[in-house]
């Protein structure tokens, strides 16, 4: 299950002091990400994205997905305080969470909270490390074919799960597929739709489009705050009734490992994401709980049930980006920029050829939990002052980052001109409700849909029908078939409804 | 009236936009040697993409759907303004310059109307010297 001698290598790769620094300095910021209300763990990690191009490829993601875990907790912070979640995956927190704080017992609240997460989280990536190899194993399966159906599936899905029209998360999805084909074709060598503009015939740089579509947008709707957070978080801080909340979590066993194993499940299925994972965990909590009547009073098993799928929903979204390099959220796609921006293709071969890196990666998220427990419980004390910061100061601060990011990744302020055009596509999408992530997916896997496609026309020219050959293709194919008959079903029900 | 106001909004605009831009990648790209040979994914696409974009136009008209992206309210409108002159600028001033008015307008349109408006903008100089250019060496157009 695990290969011993790629594992003790990538835990040699680790032994590096860039290493604890990294985890560090990115927990930190996604903290901070996740207790400001509107900030997303995207905007924080498409900001940082370009400035670990001076870092080499495992200390880069290993800051980055330090952001991610940070910001996840972060979200649970704020639920708990002022009832608002920082980041989605935090809207069940609040369920319980904050009925605790109005008792007066928000120091236990966050020790309940601290703790699921670090567990949550721990336990996801500790599967991951068993998982990752019979992961790899079935992704080298993946041919032109079951790519191509594997793109169009997920495509088809996160318009289901995610957005309100299903039309319009696939015609983000066709949008961004179009846009990453922008370039020399590699088949012909002709430059395709370039305006004449010798700074596209690499193609769009996919990086510039991620801090583009996530970051600018957010940055407009911070334009009509005055600050961050109107509301006074500065709450008194109790350090014993917090290690009361992390002594009381650790003890319910049942409630955090169903929590865990509903998060990872549910990680995996792209768009589902962390949000999905906790409110389902919370469910399944309160309907095998004794005290059902006290959930949304402030039951701890509440709060339990929904960070430990929270953080453990990471795990399972980072394994399908690992093995098959499909980003189940906006967060992992920024992390998939990520990789690619260190000239690594996650897929089946990224293990393959990359087995230290990978082992590094994930032993490396097992420390940052660790690392978390003790952050989250420092950051929980300071946490009030941090969301006081007012929009004049950060916006622009944070539009020089930006602009200094996109600069730094070729040494061109035409990709600065392209962060500004994908900051205002990222706007309409999301304003108009037409699934950001589907345009992302497509973007990042649009190249290779195109190289597939030619493909699959050599092989399967004489009869098309041969595809379904494939058992893989086949399936997916047929999952795709379901979803839609699925979404059509209820579609036509809740309308006779 | 009402009519004219459901088809010609920021929504179709946007969809049009999309539609006319997809129309130039395959078109453009038709025109040259080796061109329909570059565009089996892309021609099919196109075809697709033009289809799904009249059934969300009619979807969003027969249903009245949302059709206000929000973009065009005064301040952002500012904002997005000073952000396009401030990358602008980048090319003619450089970064110093640029970072250093770009702050002070931007706050400013943002709420920050004190004495101690010049001492963000001055703090974000010397980020970007000492940070980004001197300690990462990015070869920042100073």
């Amino acid at each position: 299950m695990i290969n011993f001698g790629d594992l003790m290598e990538g835990v040699g790769l680790l032994m590096s002091w860039k290493m604890p620094l990294a985890i560090f300095s990115g927990m930190l910021l996604g903290l901070i990400i996740g207790v400001i209300p509107g900030m997303t763990a995207a905007l924080g990690l498409a900001i940082i994205l370009p400035l670990t191009l001076s870092l080499d490829a495992l200390t880069a993601l290993i800051l980055m997905t330090s952001v991610y875990t940070g910001s996840l907790t972060g979200g649970g912070i704020l639920a708990i305080l002022i009832n608002t979640p920082g980041t989605p995956g935090a809207v069940a927190t609040t369920l319980d969470g904050y009925p605790m704080t109005r008792k007066g017992l928000h120091n236990e609240a966050l020790g309940l909270q601290i703790s699921s997460s670090v567990i949550g989280g721990f336990l996801s990536y500790l599967v991951l490390l068993f998982a990752i190899e019979p992961m790899t194993w079935l992704a080298l399966k993946f041919g032109s074919s079951e790519m191509l159906a594997l793109t169009i599936f997920v495509i088809v899905f996160i318009g289901i799960l995610q957005g309100k029209y299903l039309s319009r998360a696939i015609f983000a999805g066709v949008f961004g597929i179009l846009v990453s084909n922008i370039g020399t074709s590699v088949s012909t060598g002709v430059a395709r739709g370039t305006f004449g503009f010798a700074e596209l015939e690499d193609g769009v740089p996919l990086i510039i489009c991620i801090i583009g579509m996530f970051a600018i947008p957010e940055l407009l709707s911070l334009v009509n705050r005055k600050s961050i957070s109107d509301e006074d978080v500065q709450k008194n801080h109790n350090i014993q009734d917090l290690f009361k909340g992390i002594f009381k979590a650790i003890k319910k066993i049942k409630i955090w490992l169903t929590g865990s194993i509903v998060g990872i499940f549910v990680g995996v299925l792209p768009a589902a994401g962390a949000a999905i994972a906790s409110l389902s965990s919370y469910s399944l909590a309160k309907k095998f709980s004794k005290n059902k009547e006290n959930f949304g009073k402030g039951e701890p098993d509440g709060v339990v049930a929904a960070e430990s799928a929270n953080n453990a929903s990471e795990g399972g979204s980072m394994a399908i980006l690992l093995s098959l390099g499909i980003p189940g959220s906006a967060s992992t796609a920024v992390i998939l920029g990520g990789f690619m921006l260190h000239g690594l293709v996650p897929g089946g071969g990224l293990f393959r050829d990359n087995g230290p890196l990978v082992y590094g990666l994930i032993v490396g998220n097992l420390l940052q939990m660790i690392f978390l427990g003790f952050f989250a419980a420092f950051i929980a004390f300071y946490v009030g002052k941090i969301v006081k910061v007012k929009s004049y100061l950060l916006v622009p601060l944070l539009i020089i980052l930006m602009s200094i990011g996109s600069f730094a990744y070729r040494n061109l302020i035409f990709d600065v001109y392209i962060l500004f055009i994908f900051g205002i596509v990222g706007w309409y999408l999301k304003k108009f409700e037409f699934t950001p992530l589907s345009f992302m997916i497509g973007l990042f896997l649009g190249r290779q849909i195109d190289e597939d496609i030619e493909r699959v026309i050599i092989l399967f020219s004489d009869n098309p029908l041969k595809v379904f050959e494939s058992t893989i293709t086949s399936v997916i194919t047929l999952f795709t078939i379901l979803s839609l008959c699925y979404y059509f079903f209820f579609k036509i029900k809740n309308k006779k409804n | 009236m009402k009519i004219v106001k459901k088809i010609f909004n920021e929504f179709n605009f946007f969809i049009i936009l999309a539609i006319s831009w997809s129309f130039y990648f395959l078109n453009s790209t038709l025109k040259l040697e080796e061109g329909p040979e570059s565009v089996l994914l892309i021609k099919p696409l196109f075809y697709f993409f033009v289809g799904i974009s009249i059934f969300i136009i009619v979807e969003s008209v027969a249903k009245n759907l949302n059709t206000k992206s929000q973009l065009f309210e005064q301040k952002k409108i500012y904002f997005l303004i000073t952000v396009l002159l401030f990358f602008c600028g980048l090319n003619l001033f450089g970064y110093l310059i640029s970072t250093f008015f770009f702050y002070i307008i931007l706050s400013y349109l943002l709420g920050f109307r004190n004495k101690f408006i010049l001492i963000p903008p001055f703090l974000a100089l010397i980020i970007v010297y000492f940070f980004f250019h001197k300690l990462l060496k990015i070869p920042l157009p100073l």
